[in-house]
């Protein structure tokens, strides 16, 4: 281990650590998608609409998730990003929930209080599922919302929005409901 | 005797004829205590344990080498030319993992997690000299305690973490003694061992096998 990292230093000294290529993060649209940061006992980039939630270790110690309680809780963020921004997402969940806790991702395009998208979310075991999303052709903000619905135990350690290409996305853009103001291209 | 190994086969074959003083004056030429010191490696290999840590955004990163540089030490007692006990401390694993994370107010920071694999084992080893003792094969096999010693570097911290465990290993080697002057007191040798050490843990019910086959090279000397 300290050879390898002597020979890491050593090429960030010659300046060729541009080879160790982009980070998995640079496409990220939500933020702390690791339910790391914590300010006190709420989630600092997060939102509780209602219910209880709980800073709880996953596969460390140190490495915190967020345990959401029933019968009901939901936590929710707004992201400022828009159709200039993502024309495909790839989102990904990484949870432990129990077989009477069901979880629901929910998103609000605009942000305007309108559910557009809802989709059950298979979380068992810490297994990473995902999967891509067409958004509508125009958009602006969106509001993810994760629910927690049941008497079981469901602890979520990660919530990635990622840009993805748009091939990528096989299924038809999300379709904004009728009513709703008209969208300004103007900027967030 | 000699240094030079085809007078050595020569002498060799001539045991045939020898009387049974010189067959035991020969039997006990060899060296009781030994010390060993090896340098080698192996591969890595995945497990559930490093899948989990990918699947938590954990990377390994750039790396020249897929695989772990082991440096080992023993002791070896020869109770007779061909049984010996071998007392082996060395490491036998070390990984480093590394996560980018985003801040609130896009300050970047990093998450790494690595740990190193030590062992301590008694092993049995069964040695058939030939050529007059000059080549050595032998296979060895025997187990002991091993250690994990992992770190978790957060922004706030850093915490480290011992992990008690068990380990499992066996050997092929073969060593090369000359003969100087009667005495074989060193020599060199390279060994291929396998080992099986479920050592670290995690909190989602993964264990992580630090054990591996591996290549080593190493020197031996005593008397």
């Amino acid at each position: 281990m300290r050879t390898r990292t002597s020979i890491e230093l050593c090429l960030a000294l010659v300046g060729i650590t541009m080879l160790s290529g982009t980070s998995s993060c640079d496409n990220d649209l939500l933020h702390d998608p690791g339910f790391d940061m914590w300010c006190g006992d709420a989630l600092c980039s997060w939102a509780v609409e209602y219910g209880d939630i709980q800073k709880v270790p996953t596969w460390h110690e140190l490495d915190e998730g967020a345990r959401l309680f029933g019968p009901s809780t939901s936590i929710t963020q707004y992201a400022d990003f828009g159709h200039h921004d993502a024309d495909c997402v790839y989102f990904s969940l990484l949870a432990d929930a129990g077989d009477d806790a069901h979880l629901t991702l929910e998103l609000d395009f605009l942000g305007d209080g309108s559910i557009e998208y809802s989709h059950a979310i298979p979380a068992d075991d810490w297994e990473l599922v995902g999967y891509h999303i067409t958004p509508p052709v125009q958009y602006s903000g969106v509001r993810f919302h994760i629910r927690m619905e049941g008497s079981g135990r469901a602890v979520i350690a990660q919530v990635r929005a990622q840009s993805a290409a748009r091939e990528e996305c096989t299924a038809a853009p999300i379709v904004l409901e009728q009513g709703q103001p008209p969208f300004d291209d103007t900027g967030f | 005797m000699t240094l030079a190994p085809t007078i050595t086969l020569v002498l060799l074959a001539g045991t045939a004829h020898a009387d049974p003083g010189e067959l035991a004056a020969t039997d006990d030429r060899y060296e009781r205590l030994m010390i060993e010191t090896a340098l080698g490696g192996g591969p890595e290999h995945e497990t559930a344990y490093t899948q989990r840590l990918e699947d938590f955004g954990f990377d390994p990163g750039l790396r020249l080498f897929e695989g772990v540089f082991m440096l080992e030490g023993s002791v070896v007692y020869s109770a007779s030319r061909n049984l010996s006990a071998v007392l082996t401390v060395g490491n036998i694993d070390s990984d480093s993992y590394h996560r980018d994370m985003l801040q609130v107010g896009d300050q970047d920071f990093d998450e790494y997690f690595r740990w190193t694999t030590w062992r301590a084992g008694a092993y049995a080893r069964y040695s058939l000299p030939l050529i007059d003792g000059w080549l050595v094969p032998y296979l060895q096999g025997g187990g002991g305690p091993a250690m994990a010693l992992s770190t978790y570097t957060d922004e706030h911290c850093e915490r480290q973490e011992r992990q008690l465990g068990w380990h499992l290993a066996g050997a092929a080697g073969l060593q090369l003694m000359p003969d100087f002057g009667g005495h074989r007191h060193v020599g060199i040798y390279t060994q291929i061992e396998t080992s099986y050490a479920p050592v670290l843990d995690n909190l989602t019910g993964d264990t992580h096998d630090s054990g591996r086959r591996a290549l080593m090279f190493g020197v031996r000397a005593g008397y």
